[in-house]
């Protein structure tokens, strides 16, 4: 699927601002010429050339358009994740939710991430669903959709660990788990540093300070 | 052979063609205190084009909207960005934005956060109906 851009303009609009512009043309007096390369092609519309096409019109401006901050922030990151997902043949990502802000955020990019395909998946776009199926499993030919970002999240192979009650509901797929770091690991220096990461006196933020999915802004 | 042609010109040139002038500036020229549009532009070049790898930064899409739309605003003309969009397997997201501006105003923006693979074709058109110049 292809995103074109069109836009017709007349290039009179360019010609006569410029004839006006009496500096300008000081200006361009003293320009060094570049080289011309002639080409006897014709740009414009042809029956704008041949005739004249009462139904053509210049595009009329349209106010730029500009994301918020906090859309830019879960966008952004978000379609990064997607195309590095997809285009290094992963099946999942590795995510260990430490329960701090940093884990938290990634957690809510990839949350992000998972409403955007699915958004994509029911506007029709092939490329997604192929890549979806892939990622959850599924043969190209099934007939797997993503049509819900949470099941979606879940059904990848998104592994976490995490300590008791900084669990994050939203990952609970059948591929998540609850493990004990210090079993999987088991280093004295790892045990050691989350040994203190557990007793620092002052803790991370609580966990009710966490966007829910539907604060997250998808807007595009 | 499929052209006759058997010289051709290196370095940067303008395109004539039969009803316009083309010029074309590549992504960070667009950034430099005397970009190529301005003396592509005092020479008589109407269209130009700017082939862009311009990566996301928070809040960086307005001073590249400005920096087009200055081109074209004070020397007149009309701008075809067209920038890339996706990971290219660094750690960099191209915010894509393809935009096309004439004489300071924008005319079409394609989006800058889209899951889709992206191909823009800004295909300009211009009007030769009008039998006398405007002049402002």
């Amino acid at each position: 699927m292809q995103e074109v851009i069109v836009a017709t303009v007349d290039l009179q609009d360019v010609r006569g601002q410029r004839a006006s512009f009496n500096s300008r043309s000081a200006q361009a007096a003293d320009t060094p010429r570049y080289h011309r390369v002639i080409i006897n092609i014709s740009l414009s519309h042809e029956e704008g050339v041949h005739g004249v096409d009462v139904a053509l019109k210049p595009t009329a401006p349209i106010f730029p358009r500009y994301h918020k901050p906090q859309e830019e922030i879960a966008l952004g990151p978000a379609c990064w994740l997607w195309d590095y997902l997809r285009r290094s043949r992963a099946v999942g990502f590795f995510l260990p939710l430490s329960g701090g802000l940093d884990s938290c955020s990634v957690a809510v990019i990839v949350f992000s991430m998972c409403q955007l395909v699915v958004k994509r998946a029911e506007e029709g776009d092939e490329q997604v669903i192929l890549d979806a199926r892939r990622i959850v499993g599924e043969p190209p030919q099934s007939n797997y959709r993503p049509t819900d970002p949470k099941e979606f999240c879940g059904s990848f192979s998104l592994f976490s660990y995490s300590l008791p009650n900084l669990i994050f509901p939203l990952f609970r797929g059948p591929y998540s788990f609850d493990v004990e770091i210090l079993i999987l690991i088991g280093g004295s220096f790892i045990r050691h540093s989350w040994e203190r990461q557990i007793q620092a006196p002052t803790p991370g933020p609580e966990p009710k300070n966490f966007l829910k999915p539907s604060e997250v802004t998808t807007s595009t | 052979m499929l052209t006759v042609q058997r010289r051709c010109v290196i370095g940067d040139v303008l395109i004539r063609t039969d009803d316009a002038v083309l010029g074309f500036e590549t992504c960070e020229e667009l950034w430099t205190p005397f970009p190529p549009h301005v003396r592509m532009g005092l020479d008589g070049c109407e269209i130009f084009t700017n082939s862009s790898g311009s990566h996301h930064e928070l809040r960086k899409l307005d001073q590249r909207l400005s920096l087009i739309q200055k081109a074209t605003h004070t020397g007149g003309g009309v701008y075809l960005y067209a920038n890339q969009q996706g990971c290219d397997g660094d750690r960099l997201y191209y915010d894509g934005s393809s935009l096309i501006a004439s004489n300071g105003n924008v005319l079409a923006q394609g989006s800058q956060f889209a899951l889709s693979e992206v191909v823009c074709l800004p295909h300009p058109s211009s009007l030769f109906q009008f039998p006398f110049r405007r002049l402002l």
